[in-house]
């Protein structure tokens, strides 16, 4: 970050402030847990497209049919109604989870917006806020 | 119910959120240089440089020991959700029996039969293990959680402060960098041009 060639038009005025540096690190450290958000988000979805397999193939199958449904390390033995019923739950809580991590990620880029108005408009194309 | 647990309890992650860290274990801060020509005075350049790279390092350093940390606390203050999950999950089923199937050794499964569950037993680590009434199981579970998370936020605290450390080094070695590179073209004598605006 920041670390660019110095332009013979942009080598005048580059005093780097206290206040200017807290502002970077702020960035630095909100745009690391931006990219492991979007990490976990990708997870999540995966097992949520894993559950909607799951519970499509439960829907499929005999009323009468027994399911093994994973609790730790071990599997309990359920009806068909009450593995729906878990996959549901379980599916809600991904939901859930995604929400909130879009949420976050929301609020990370409204941080980085204001940020990026204050360090642009100071240090122009002497700095470089990748994402 | 089953998200009685994770709900309203504090995103850990919001202390990186502020403009400033503190460090949650006392982890030293990198000064931030305030004016480079001073702060050059009487120094040699080659010792400068050398004194940023190696605090670099030890944040470096720092940094990957704390990320380790804070996914292994990560995943046990998810494997204890699960497990209060599953005992809300048997304190539904007390008046009935059931079948579980349990792992014997590696790949193998045998299966029993459980009938009114009224306890389960926690393993308490040295060989260790307890009967628990479902109430008293959860109550041990959540304990270990609550002193789990506050770990966990003390060290995402402590990461989000040595990125910063690391950031201000960075932001210091460019700075310092710059600052000669403009000084050695200011020297020769005679420069074609010296635009300074």
């Amino acid at each position: 970050m920041s670390k660019s060639m110095i332009d013979k038009h942009d080598e005048i005025d580059l005093e780097v402030s206290h206040a200017d540096q807290k502002m970077i690190n702020t960035f630095g450290r909100l745009n690391n847990r931006k990219h492991e958000l979007l990490r976990q988000k990708k997870f999540k979805q995966e097992d949520l497209e894993k559950a909607t397999d799951a519970q499509d193939d439960v829907f499929l199958a005999d009323d009468e049919t027994k399911f093994k449904y994973m609790m730790g390390e071990a599997y309990i033995e359920t009806e068909k109604s009450e593995t729906e019923e878990l996959i549901e739950k379980y599916m809600a809580q991904l939901e859930e989870d995604i929400k909130k991590i879009d949420e976050e990620i929301e609020d990370i880029a409204e941080v980085h917006k204001e940020l990026k108005v204050h360090l642009y408009a100071k240090f122009k194309t002497s700095i470089n806020l990748e994402e | 119910m089953s998200t009685a647990s994770t709900e309203g309890h504090v995103n850990p992650y919001k202390v990186l959120y502020n403009q400033d860290i503190k460090s949650a274990s006392n982890i030293p801060t990198v000064s931030f240089i305030e004016n480079v020509d001073e702060y050059l005075k009487d120094k040699e350049l080659e010792t400068v440089f050398k004194q940023l790279q190696e605090g670099y390092n030890k944040y470096k350093y720092f940094e990957s020991k704390l990320t380790n940390n804070v996914s292994i606390l990560t995943n046990r203050s998810k494997q204890l959700q699960e497990t209060i999950k599953i005992i809300d999950t048997m304190e539904t089923k007390q008046e009935d029996t059931f079948t579980m199937n349990y792992e014997l050794s590696e790949g193998v499964f045998s299966s029993a039969e459980i009938s009114k569950p009224k306890s389960v037993y926690l393993w308490l680590g040295a060989n260790i293990m307890l009967e628990y009434s479902f109430d008293e199981a959860k109550q041990v579970l959540a304990k270990n959680l609550s002193s789990v998370e506050k770990q966990l936020s003390d060290t995402i605290q402590d990461l989000g402060f040595v990125k910063d450390q690391i950031t201000t080094t960075d932001v210091n070695v460019s700075r310092v960098y710059n600052y000669d590179v403009i000084q050695r073209r200011k020297k020769p004598v005679g420069a074609p041009k010296e635009e300074e605006k």
